[in-house]
């Protein structure tokens, strides 16, 4: 062994030895070994360091919202809507008598909204699975 | 980008010789017999042995190994 690979070898077992002593320091030995201004230099790395962690998961968290809201099929619940208000409007025309119960005047004035609309739809899909029951027994 | 603060270093790291390590424990026992124990890979309970000391009694070595290390260091780079 050559005496520069073993003066490495030394040095890196003293650090070893001298980063593990500082390990085992209490918290009052280390503050009274290191001054003020280099703790007070690495409280600012660390504040500086949260403070950029916390920002890159803001915009992260702001990038995949953006790119969620890009990504979602927005033309999904409209285009049922409009498909369930076509029948419904079908269903009244056949009915008179559910055509008088969701008049504006029925309902206080409030026109049936695109929920309300489905809403009924599949209450109406419900009583024709239950007429097709009946007719078959 | 953190990690670049920490380590901004000179791009040579100085790299103490074990000479002038052994050259600043000189007068010291305890400390050359620390620095000795440490190159023979002891710990603990074992170095606390060959110093004769206890727990806290190692811990004041350590101390001044620490202030050796600085201050050689700071010697040769001024």
């Amino acid at each position: 062994m050559s005496q520069d690979h073993d003066d490495h070898a030394k040095l890196l077992r003293l650090a070893e030895a001298f980063a593990e002593s500082i390990l085992t320091m209490s918290d009052d030995d280390v503050l009274a070994e290191v001054g003020d201004e280099r703790i007070a230099r690495v409280q600012e790395v660390v504040t500086e360091v949260a403070s950029n962690v916390s920002k890159q998961a803001l915009l992260k968290a702001k990038a995949d919202r953006e790119a969620w809201t890009a990504s979602r099929p927005s033309n999904v619940v409209s285009l049922l809507g409009s498909s369930a208000r076509s029948q419904f409007d079908q269903l009244r025309r056949r009915d008179r008598e559910l055509d008088q119960r969701v008049t504006l005047a029925a309902r206080k004035g409030k026109a049936p909204t695109d929920r309300d609309v489905e809403g009924l739809m599949d209450d109406w899909e419900d009583l024709k699975g239950l007429d097709g029951q009946d007719k078959s027994e | 980008m953190f990690l670049r603060k920490l380590h901004k270093r000179p791009s040579a790291p100085y790299v103490m010789p074990t000479s002038d390590i052994a050259a600043g424990a000189e007068g010291d026992e305890q400390l050359q017999f620390l620095i000795e124990g440490i190159y023979d890979q002891m710990r603990g309970a074992k170095l606390q042995e060959l110093l004769g000391v206890d727990a806290k009694g190692l811990a004041t070595v350590y101390k001044r190994l620490s202030r050796l290390l600085t201050r050689s260091k700071t010697k040769v780079t001024s």
